[in-house]
């Protein structure tokens, strides 16, 4: 029953502000794909519209092989996980998760408080009702708690509540806005493997909304990544990592962010780096940026000559934080002070340090193929793998 | 002395000095009471001494302008209790309540859900509903008397064309406290409208999110699922001021009616000014202040007793 989503060319104006700009994006059925940026920039508008919890101003939804920009959100066989779980407080944890099926299988009139309780035929529905959801609460394992109130529960309750609410009707969708984001740390990776686990066994479609990348990483088949009312890029979070085709995706995907340098070019193809002629990857006239991963930048080993396809470059060193087996080395490029992080580990940040790569000034290393190139822009420029490359001594100009 | 602030009244509070830990009773200092007074001084003479001077009079024979006064016992309570026109006035009163109540309290209700609803010129319906509220009872009983008046009144105008015959709103003895409780209403509706609708403003947004996915968006089944359960703790607030404002009743009866006609519109309050201020007995008024008080605080009492663990969720 998993139900594929697709949304084509959704527009949304709050007032003056556009929050949503002509975005189009196709789920599978089955898939997990979650909606990622950073907060306020249409992703959970997004979701709503998906929902149908908000009218959108032009453009088209469909779950499943039905267009459902009409419809109201109860007839789009989605369902829906809340950052605020938005339980009912006066309803029991049964009442709760039993309110869809009320909804949808006990007629108007049985549905109106003490004396629908008397609509003949409601007694067998009842009855199927509470049977579903025991079957519910004991997947998620709140079985104990069915008879009790929203505000007796823990964080954790109210979550997995949440969830066997949304599951009860077995929809074809799951939507999900930051649902981990009220919950401390060690639950939020607790809760982060149980989401995992629901999507594997229920087999339905999830959309799942975070400001938190490590979440996207996680737990998505594929990650979407919303900037400013559109999505920039889509891809498996492996993609999006090694091949960022914005600057804006290069910059969120990743802890600690990638390292950018603006670099002029001194004629179209040809700039300097800390004394070494670079080749850019394409023609340039404006700025380009630089972007290259913390854990590519090696200590450089004073001893070794570095190789035709590795770059040097100095840094002003400011702090370490030791991560354990890593540490994060804070610098600062020596001329344009613009911030320079690397990962490396303890151990040959020790070694390295004491050959003489050490005091105020370190010299790093990092393979060109490791860099990634953007215009003034942010466009991804073409890889640079291939292109970019240091010029042999001979052919150096000025 | 370090203590000073940190010992509330009343409280066992350990003394500075090193000794073993022994917490002992200890009054709280002179200068928490001299904090104290001002407030204790104002609850004493406006509330608490009132009370107890009327309590005090009830006991005794005391009329107005009279030299001399007995100590009655309980007589006043007796001859209260034994009089029939006491019953009769209490069921008149608690009938006029049982008529307000519901109908101010659902009629809030209403107005605060379609005020709520409206976008433009929300303010605008707010504020004429909340108009009887802040306009003169007495001045508005006139208007109330021309409307349903007898013969001239429009309200029996427009009956008479519609074909009915005209209703003696005010000379009906069994009309009467009807008519009265329909003014009673239109006052206090709009009060209770302003309190629903604070009510309305607090139910998080994402509750009626919740309803519509569940499948919970129709008006009725969104009110009954999300509004009405979670204007629980705003409906028990509305309901007990509701009751002792109706179970007050005293302005209308007495410009309107004045008891009549034949006592079928006799309350409490205005028996109790006749007894007080008419036929000046005030031990006896003074019994019946007494009784009518008792019967409030049980009322609000049973109320909230009866309410309170089925509103409060959080």
């Amino acid at each position: 029953m998993a139900a594929s989503v697709s949304l084509a060319q959704i527009e949304k104006v709050y007032g003056t502000k556009r929050t949503l700009n002509n975005v189009s994006l196709d789920v599978a059925a089955g898939e997990f794909l979650t909606l990622v940026g950073p907060s306020g920039c249409g992703k959970s508008t997004l979701l709503r519209i998906i929902a149908g919890l908000t009218p959108h101003d032009s453009g088209q939804v469909h779950i499943g092989e039905r267009d459902v920009t009409a419809l109201p959100a109860r007839d789009r066989n989605v369902s829906m996980v809340f950052q605020s779980y938005a339980l009912y407080p006066h309803m029991t944890v049964a009442e709760n998760i039993a309110t869809p099926l009320r909804m949808q299988r006990l007629p108007a009139m049985a549905r109106i408080p003490l004396i629908g309780r008397f609509w003949p035929g409601s007694r067998k529905r009842r009855a199927d009702i509470a049977q579903d959801v025991a079957a519910v609460a004991a997947q998620v394992e709140i079985e104990n708690l069915l008879h009790s109130r929203p505000a007796q529960l823990s964080g954790g309750q109210r979550q997995r509540v949440a969830v066997a609410r949304a599951m009860v009707k077995q929809p074809g969708v799951f939507l999900m806005d930051e649902p981990l984001s009220n919950l401390d740390a060690r639950l939020r990776v607790h809760m982060r493997a149980e989401i995992s686990a629901l999507h594997q066994r229920t087999g339905a479609t999830f959309i799942y909304v975070t400001h938190d990348q490590v979440e996207a990483m996680t737990l998505s088949t594929r990650v979407a990544v919303v900037m400013d009312g559109s999505i920039v890029q889509v891809g498996t979070p492996r993609e999006l990592y090694d091949n960022p085709q914005d600057i804006r995706v290069a910059r969120f995907i990743g802890s600690p962010e990638m390292n950018m340098l603006a670099i002029a070019p001194d004629s179209p193809h040809h700039a300097w780096l800390n004394d070494a002629a670079i080749e850019l990857p394409a023609q340039a006239t404006d700025t380009v940026h630089m972007g290259f991963r913390p854990e590519h930048l090696k200590l450089a080993d004073h001893s070794t000559h570095h190789g035709a396809h590795s770059l040097r470059l100095a840094a002003l060193f400011e702090r370490m934080e030791v991560l354990g087996h890593d540490a994060l080395l804070f610098c600062r490029h020596p001329d344009s002070q613009e911030t320079i992080v690397a990962r490396a580990p303890v151990a040959d940040v020790d070694q390295l340090r004491s050959r003489g790569n050490s005091g105020d000034k370190l010299t790093f290393e990092m393979d060109l193929a490791h860099t990634f190139w953007f215009d003034a822009q942010g466009r991804r420029l073409p890889s640079a793998t291939s292109v970019c490359a240091i010029l042999p001594l001979h052919k150096r100009v000025s | 002395m370090n203590t000073i602030a940190t010992a509330p009244i009343g409280t066992t509070a350990v003394t500075a000095e090193p000794t073993p830990a022994k917490t002992k009773y200890r009054w709280p200092d002179s200068l928490a009471w001299w904090f104290a007074l001002p407030a204790s001084f104002l609850m004493l003479t406006t509330l608490i001494l009132p009370v107890v001077i009327v309590a005090l009079l009830s006991f005794t024979n005391y009329e107005l302008g009279m030299p001399d006064t007995a100590f009655v016992g309980i007589d006043n309570y007796l001859s209260v209790l034994n009089d029939p026109t006491f019953w009769h006035v209490l069921r008149n009163t608690l009938l006029y309540t049982l008529f307000v109540v519901p109908g101010s309290v659902i009629g809030g209700l209403l107005l605060a859900v379609l005020v709520q609803s409206v976008g433009k010129g929300r303010r605008l319906y707010q504020c004429l509903f909340f108009l009887p509220v802040t306009a003169t009872l007495v001045a508005m009983a006139t208007v109330w008397k021309y409307l349903l008046h007898g013969q001239i009144g429009p309200v029996n105008q427009l009956l008479h064309s519609l074909g009915f015959t005209p209703i003696e709103f005010f000379g009906d003895p069994g009309m009467v406290l009807f008519s009265l409780a329909v003014i009673g209403v239109w006052q206090l509706a709009g009060f209770n409208m302003v309190l629903f609708i604070a009510g309305l403003v607090a139910i998080p947004q994402d509750l009626y999110d919740a309803a519509s996915i569940d499948g919970a968006d129709r008006p009725l089944d969104r009110f009954f699922t999300v509004t009405l359960p979670l204007l629980g703790p705003t409906m028990l607030f509305v309901i007990v001021t509701s009751s002792l404002t109706a179970f007050k009743v005293f302005d209308t009866v007495a410009v309107l009616t004045r008891g009549g006609p034949q006592g079928a519109s006799e309350v409490i309050l205005y028996q109790i000014y006749l007894e007080g201020f008419q036929y000046l007995r005030t031990g006896s008024a003074a019994a019946m202040t007494v009784l009518f008080l008792a019967c409030i605080l049980v009322l609000s009492w049973l109320q909230t007793r009866i309410t309170e663990r089925k509103v409060h969720y959080l």
